[in-house]
């Protein structure tokens, strides 16, 4: 399973952001930090909500954020990030969010077994809330492994 | 796959290759016109050049580009300049062939050497590969594949002469009318006459071969007895659609009527064949393509002195097309609106895509045939992320519902359009998308991973092979 080599250090829980830039600018913070994105990446992911919208805010309370691979990104990342109090991505129904994805990705391709995993765990209503209210990084990483 | 989707697919592409260039045929055939017409040696200048050169390179050219876009263009001119020197006849048979298989030789030696090229040198061997295959095919077509050509086309063009000077010219109308209705009307009209049409003009300075298709006589004559016979929505469309079948020259619009009461074919071929008959024997002809097949392009094109004959054998072809069709339309009950709205569907089935005419049939209302649906896009912005993702989501729902045949890919909506029938996309991007890909079934998400919309779509699909497979 590739989401086995999310560790607790790609985990962080309970941030809170001042809005939605904030939080997608705190959400990449470690994946910039360890090199996997340039900060152009992370201005990359925050114009494209304002280009397009916050299109992707995919599910109620879950934002996938990305940019092009062409924006900076050094290699395939995730970072989970929760948020509390929730940050709102003035998304509509799918407001406010509580949980972002941070995904770097290199091409359009390599990624995709991964997000198949992830798909598989997210799209279980219970499991995403049971990962909102994660505790710790520990325990979230047990719980999307679970 | 049926012969008929096999003969419409063959036929779309020959006509792909002549359709995208009619304006120049256009062009040339109003120089031909009025530089005979008011005798300007200037204007005459262009007709051999245009004629030999210029409308074989371009069908060359846009055959070359279908199979491997610019380069196979490219090289599918350059390799028919060949046949053109090596021969003395119009070569648009040579340029369809030799366009589209210089372009596919050139892709394979492309293959071949992909990945093997060192870097920096793309360019240099590239343009090379052009070079000097084509200048090794142009040689081989001058040398062998011109005669060769050159002859076949000899076997056409006695053929064509064979039928019009025994008047057997109107037999034609046996193939071509059934045709139109299942849309090759194309593969007749844009693939066969009008390049053996224009092979004509060499010698004969005009064509009558460019009337059998674009004659709008008999589509007429069924709209007439439509108007005047028919009953409720069947009647009141008739009208409109017979001055955009007459002047605008679409005849699609007339084969609705034609697939609800199929046995309106036999009418066609009547007044088709006795329109073909009086443009024989009055021995009048085109100067060049009419395209569409509207009275104000024949009449255009209409060779100097035969515009009064030409409307003569399209009111022939009108009036005994009409006097056959009203027992035929009066016995079947005029149609009511649903049977016009079906034959609509059934056009869009037939044609195998939606038909620019079948609107002006139906409401709104989706007429999209979901059972077809084998590839869905799902677009995001930046064709990575979001996508990625709700594809995978999607393939997993198809996949549960047994449909193992449609693929659910992820694409950046920038690289829309591409190949598939349905277009899933966030709310946000829905209108950049059906911009896109107007031909597509779009559909917006805001919920990527549950989506009501995907078992919808999964219902809609498994539904429509449901009702398929028991037709």
């Amino acid at each position: 399973m590739l989401l086995e080599k999310i560790t607790a250090e790609d985990v962080q829980i309970a941030l809170s952001a001042a809005d939605w830039e904030d939080a997608i600018r705190k959400a990449a913070a470690p994946l910039a930090a360890q090199g996997a994105i340039e900060q152009s990446y992370v201005e990359g992911m925050i114009e494209s909500v304002h280009k397009n919208g916050p299109y992707f805010v995919l599910a109620k309370g879950l934002a996938l954020a990305h940019a092009r691979p062409e924006c900076g990104a050094n290699r395939l990342a995730l970072n989970f990030t929760t948020f509390d109090p929730p940050v709102s991505f003035g998304a509509g129904d799918n407001d406010p969010v509580r949980l972002i994805i941070t995904l770097a990705a290199t091409d359009p391709d390599s990624h995709i077994d991964l997000l198949g995993e992830l798909a598989e765990v997210l799209m279980d209503d219970t499991r995403m809330q049971q990962l909102f209210d994660a505790p710790s990084p520990d325990a979230f990483r047990a719980l999307l492994l679970a | 796959m049926s012969v008929r989707v096999q003969v419409q697919k063959f036929g779309s592409k020959l006509s792909s290759m002549v359709i995208p260039n009619l304006g120049a045929f256009i062009a040339w055939g109003l120089l031909t016109a009025v530089g005979i017409a008011i005798d300007s040696d200037m204007l005459r200048g262009f007709i051999t050049p245009m004629l030999n050169y210029l409308l074989p390179l371009l069908i060359a050219f846009a055959g070359g580009k279908m199979v491997y876009d610019y380069r196979g263009g490219v090289i599918g001119t350059v390799a028919t300049i060949g046949v053109i020197i090596g021969s003395s006849v119009t070569m648009f048979i040579g340029a369809m062939i030799l366009g589209p298989l210089a372009a596919w030789l050139l892709k394979k030696f492309d293959q071949m050497l992909d990945g093997h090229i060192p870097m920096g040198f793309e360019l240099i061997v590239n343009n090379y590969s052009v070079g000097i295959l084509g200048a090794i095919l142009g040689v081989i077509g001058c040398v062998w594949l011109g005669p060769a050509i050159s002859s076949l086309t000899n076997v056409f063009a006695g053929g064509v002469d064979y039928l019009v000077q025994h008047n057997l010219l109107p037999l034609t109308a046996l193939l071509i009318e059934p045709a139109k209705p299942l849309f090759l009307n194309n593969a007749i009209g844009q693939g066969i006459l009008t390049p053996m049409g224009t092979t004509q003009l060499g010698e004969l300075g005009k064509s009558v071969l460019f009337l059998l298709e674009s004659n709008p006589g008999p589509g007429m004559g069924v709209l007439l007895a439509y108007m005047l016979f028919g009953k409720g929505t069947s009647k009141s469309s008739a009208w409109g659609a017979s001055i955009i079948h007459l002047f605008g020259g679409i005849h699609e619009i007339y084969f609705p009527f034609v697939l609800m009461n199929p046995i309106l074919i036999l009418p066609l071929i009547l007044g088709g064949a006795c329109g073909t008959l009086i443009f024989n024997l009055l021995n009048v002809g085109l100067l060049g393509v009419a395209s569409p097949g509207s009275i104000i392009s024949i009449m255009i094109m209409s060779a100097p002195g035969d515009q009064f004959k030409i409307i003569l054998g399209v009111l022939a072809a009108c009036a005994v097309t009409f006097l056959i069709s009203i027992p035929l339309v009066k016995r079947a009950g005029g149609g009511d609106d649903s049977s016009l709205k079906e034959a609509a569907k059934t056009m869009n089935e037939l044609k195998g895509k939606r038909s620019r005419i079948s609107s002006v049939f139906e409401d709104a209302a989706d007429t999209f045939d979901f059972a077809k649906v084998t590839r869905i896009a799902y677009a995001c912005d930046a064709g990575i992320g979001s996508s990625a993702m709700g594809a995978t989501v999607l393939q997993k729902k198809c996949k549960a519902a047994g449909l193992d045949d449609v693929k659910v890919f992820h694409i950046s909506i920038e690289n829309l359009p591409t190949d598939c029938q349905v277009v899933v996309t966030q709310e946000m991007l829905l209108d950049r998308a059906k911009g896109a890909q107007p031909d597509a079934y779009c559909i917006a998400v805001t919920d990527f991973l549950n989506a009501p919309q995907y078992d919808e779509l999964i219902d809609k699909i498994k539904q429509a092979r449901g009702v398929g497979a028991k037709a």
